[in-house]
């Protein structure tokens, strides 16, 4: 114990540190043992200290990052939480007749869902009874889907329920039973017109979409522009008042006012589906104009289809503006026009019929043919004589023929405003054969459409001015304001004494017609002005086989208010001429088209035009 | 002491008066989604009964339904003149009609 340790007690010392106080000594002879002991502490407390401002600072900065750096993210992620983008689709318009009938329509339709855990096992059987009324379902299929849904909370019951039987579904307060709305189109009048209206699909985002006629060639019109809000919205689902929404407000569609009549659109619609059955004809057509406006009045056709229930688009065609044939003698007006005008002719010029006639190596002969007569150009087209109008021909120029064929119409779409409407086919000049003057002054050479052949007459029963046929008589936008369609163009195309001419030389038709025993253009009281068309076409398995059967014809007297155009195709059975096939449909439509429209008699007689020549 | 009494008069008013506020806004929320639902409802009715009068309105329709009254279209066109009272044109006939409306005997 003596031994002596650097820096150690001197030997002798007093042992005990609890003795009397030892003297001062200086720092550096203080016992070893204290110093560590106080810097132990005091390194604690640093490190303790610098742990919790490690840690704060961590908090700080996670602070920091989540308010200052992060901030918009959350608060983004937060919003979308209540945020709800309502999307707003437009109620796209309706299409009504003429008198404001509804041809076309939005309504809502509903589909119906179930939520199967929300309904008690018990009450089951209870909900599927209830329900099974309003969807028009047995109650054992309901029962059979809530028990067996598609996934464990979620069944469809049914799709496309009616308003009706979803009112009567929510007046239940069925539980776990919920409905959605979709807009759908309604053609209240089922397929009447439906050939100029056309049907509706929905696209990708289960918006209505025009898919033909009408509801294609003005969709952008009648759908209007969907919308948008954008709100907040609580736990209930109503919305969190003042909480700030972005809209983006919605315009629903106008609605089209058509100029046809639906009641006079249905009767040429039956006329031509019972003349389609009893002569076995592949289609008829039927467009009724008003030559001072152009406004098509009704543009029938059979067959048709119903637009709630398309199954193919080639059923959709509207044939009045889309399929085309050879017009025949309907078309002898035109050339005879050219002929009157330019080529020096009168109504009066008299002409030769010979048994046939030979042109260009091209045999011409009369359907009914009547050798050895003497024909005024009157007589020409009264009768129809192809042989007659080969002659006419003669006294103009291709150019001339060409010109006056185009001038009324042919081989250029009408612009009626339907989708795909049809060119017809007139070939230029430069592609003429020897012998296509003499054919096209009878119709035959050239395709044409049903409505370029009512237009033409339009234009002559309109003093000779052409008016460009129309569908629409005004559009009603959303807001309720109603714009009429203007006026639609027109320009002459030949001399009023020339279309008053040919007026009366065809109102010679009709008389003729009846001593045939086809008395199709008689209507007592009024002074009918007529002309029939038989052409022949030829298909891949026979030649000039098809005919095509056609009556036109313009009423009442010298102030003509319609023009009714009558074409059946290709019909198998009782006949092919135009004033047998066609001739029923436009006296039971024109009767009708007078009587609807109470255009009053108007107490004139045909005029007399001398039809023979000395 | 009424520096106290006024502060927490103040602070009672606001919270009162927020509650207030709060409660108004939520009751016309609340009032707003009944009533589109009510509107929704009319606008269904409306659309169900104007489809209803379009579709009895029809042509195909209301020719079904004269005939099913025994009642025939009419084959002979006919004018009055309303001024003189005479007919301008055809000759009063009988349609081939099979009379069938209820009640009705002839």
């Amino acid at each position: 114990m003596t031994v002596a340790r650097p820096g150690g007690r001197p030997p002798g010392a007093p042992r005990s540190r609890r003795g009397y106080p030892p003297p001062r000594t200086p720092p550096a002879a203080r016992p070893a043992r204290r110093l560590p002991a106080r810097g132990d502490q005091t390194r604690r407390l640093g490190v303790t200290l610098l742990a919790i401002i490690f840690v704060l600072s961590l908090f700080a900065g996670r602070l920091v990052q989540l308010q200052g750096m992060e901030s918009g993210n959350y608060r983004k992620l937060a919003l979308q939480e209540r945020d709800r983008t309502i999307v707003l689709p437009a109620m796209r318009g309706s299409i009504t007749g003429a008198n404001g009938q509804v041809l076309a329509m939005t309504v809502a339709k509903y589909q119906v869902t179930a939520d199967p855990p929300q309904i008690p096992l018990a009450k089951r059987q209870q909900v599927a009874d209830a329900l099974a009324g309003p969807l028009s379902m047995t109650p054992a299929a309901i029962l059979a889907k809530l028990q067996h849904p598609t996934s464990p909370q979620y069944v469809v019951l049914a799709k496309g329920v009616p308003a009706q039987a979803s009112g009567q579904i929510t007046a239940l307060r069925l539980p776990g039973i919920y409905q959605t709305a979709s807009y759908a189109r309604s053609y209240p009048q089922g397929s009447i017109a439906a050939n100029i209206i056309g049907f509706t699909g929905t696209d990708s985002h289960g918006i209505l979409t025009g898919g033909a006629g009408l509801e294609l060639q003005h969709n952008a019109l009648l759908a209007g522009r969907t919308g948008s809000e954008q709100v907040q919205i609580g736990t209930d689902g109503q919305q969190i008042p003042l909480a700030g929404s972005r809209d983006q407000p919605v315009v629903n569609g106008s609605s089209l006012q058509l100029t046809i009549v639906p009641a006079l659109q249905y009767a040429a619609e039956q006329a031509c589906a019972a003349q389609v059955k009893k002569t076995k004809a592949d289609n008829c057509t039927v467009v009724i104009i008003q030559p001072k406006t152009g406004a098509v009045l009704a543009m029938a056709q059979y067959p048709t289809y119903n637009p709630s229930d398309v199954t193919s688009v080639d059923q959709t065609t509207n044939l009045a503006v889309q399929a085309q044939f050879q017009p025949g003698s309907t078309a002898k007006v035109i050339t005879a026009s050219a002929a009157l005008e330019r080529g020096g002719q009168t109504p009066m010029s008299a002409y030769k019929i010979p048994y046939q006639l030979r042109e260009d190596g091209q045999l011409i002969h009369d359907a009914e043919w009547a050798p050895g007569e003497h024909y005024t150009i009157a007589g020409i087209i009264a009768h129809s004589s192809n042989v007659g109008m080969s002659q006419v021909a003669k006294h103009i120029s291709e150019q001339t023929q060409y010109d006056y064929l185009r001038a009324f119409g042919l081989g250029q779409p009408t612009g009626v405003g339907l989708p795909d409407e049809s060119d017809g086919d007139l070939p230029p000049v430069s592609q003429w054969y020897g012998d296509t003057r003499y054919t096209l002054a009878f119709g035959q050479g050239v395709a044409t459409t049903a409505m370029q052949m009512a237009e033409v007459y339009a234009t002559i029963a309109n003093g000779g001015v052409r008016v460009q046929p129309t569908l629409i008589q005004g559009t009603t936008d959303s807001a309720g304001t109603y714009t009429a369609a203007p006026p639609s163009p027109s320009h002459r195309v030949i001399q009023a004494t020339t279309a008053n001419d040919l007026l009366q030389i065809m109102q010679q038709v009709p008389g003729i017609d009846a001593e045939g025993g086809q008395p199709w253009g008689v209507i007592p009281g009024y002074a009918i002005a007529a002309k029939t068309g038989t052409s022949q076409e030829s298909n891949g398995t026979c030649a000039l086989c098809i005919y095509g059967s056609s009556w036109i014809g313009i009423a009442p007297g010298d102030k003509p208010q319609l023009v009714v155009s009558v074409n059946v195709q290709n019909p198998r059975k009782g006949g092919h001429f135009g004033a047998v096939v066609a001739g029923p449909v436009f006296y039971q439509v024109m009767k009708d088209a007078l009587a609807t429209l109470q255009i009053p008699p108007d107490g004139t007689t045909p005029a007399k035009v001398r039809l023979n020549a000395p | 002491m009424p520096f106290i009494l006024l502060l927490v008069g103040l602070l009672g008013g606001a919270l009162v008066s927020l509650l207030v506020i709060s409660t108004t806004l939520a009751q016309g929320s609340f009032r707003i989604t009944s009533l589109q639902a009510q509107n929704a409802e009319l606008a269904r009715q409306a659309q169900t009964l104007t489809n209803q009068v379009a579709q009895a309105g029809s042509p195909a329709v209301i020719a079904k339904q004269a005939r099913q009254l025994g009642m025939r279209p009419n084959p002979h066109l006919g004018f009055i003149d309303l001024k003189s009272g005479k007919i301008v044109v055809g000759k009063p006939s009988r349609a081939d009609a099979a009379i069938n409306v209820p009640g009705f005997t002839p």
